[in-house]
């Protein structure tokens, strides 16, 4: 059996733009043909924490992470909706995924 | 180090007036300090960074704080040719190569991932 293919996505606009819809609908479509998908927000990406369609695919399985620096910066309280990391795991998603593609 | 992935960190945003440059640059000094194959390429206004006060900028601080880390970490700053507009890269404090369209696309063309600010 092959090794499932992996998405990364970094996102960088807010929940309101029209990239972050772009971002998450492809991470949705990615998720229903069984790819695994780790999604990093950074910058005005982390506001998206609040955006109930990416919790919603959090629980369908995609993994998600947000810039610790990114949301103390902003006010955004570092909660257990994401797993808050620096710079280290962003490296990781971009050398450990098939396929990688950023937003902002 | 040659098996990773090459990223390119291309930014276009105007650090005048946008905090994107000062947090592409951040991303960059993380990747390329994680050991990565980092390449920045500066298109427009955002190559003011390599030659004006970070002070003038968006989030001048963070570029203040980053950018001379970054210097040490990479071998040049590739800045698309129409973007030096007089600027002479002798005049900068960073090692900067002017690229044509055409040389930016065969940059491109190595990468692996790209992230666009």
């Amino acid at each position: 059996m092959s090794e499932k293919q992996k998405l990364g996505i970094l996102l960088a606009a807010p929940a309101t733009s029209q990239s972050s819809k772009t971002a998450l609908r492809l991470a949705e479509t990615a998720l229903t043909k069984k790819v695994d998908v780790y999604l990093y927000l950074i910058d005005d990406g982390v506001y998206n924490l609040d955006n109930q369609q990416l919790l919603d695919l959090k629980k369908q399985g995609m993994k998600l992470f947000a810039c610790a620096y990114g949301a103390q910066q902003r006010g955004i309280p570092m909660t257990d909706k994401a797993t808050f990391s620096g710079l280290v795991v962003l490296s990781d998603i971009i050398n450990g995924c098939d396929r990688f593609i950023s937003f902002n | 180090m040659a098996d990773q992935p090459r990223t390119i960190v291309l930014i276009q945003s105007n650090p005048f007036e946008s905090h994107h440059p000062a947090e592409a640059l951040r991303i960059a000094l993380g990747l390329v300090s994680g050991e990565n194959q980092v390449e920045v390429i500066l298109f427009g206004k955002a190559a003011s960074v390599l030659f004006e006060d970070p002070e003038n900028f968006k989030d001048g601080e963070i570029l203040e704080k980053f950018l001379p880390s970054l210097k040490d970490w990479l071998k040049t700053f590739y800045v698309e040719r129409s973007a030096l507009d007089g600027l002479q890269p002798a005049d900068s404090n960073y090692s900067i190569t002017a690229v044509s369209l055409d040389e930016v696309a065969d940059l491109m063309a190595k990468a692996d991932r790209f992230i666009i600010f």
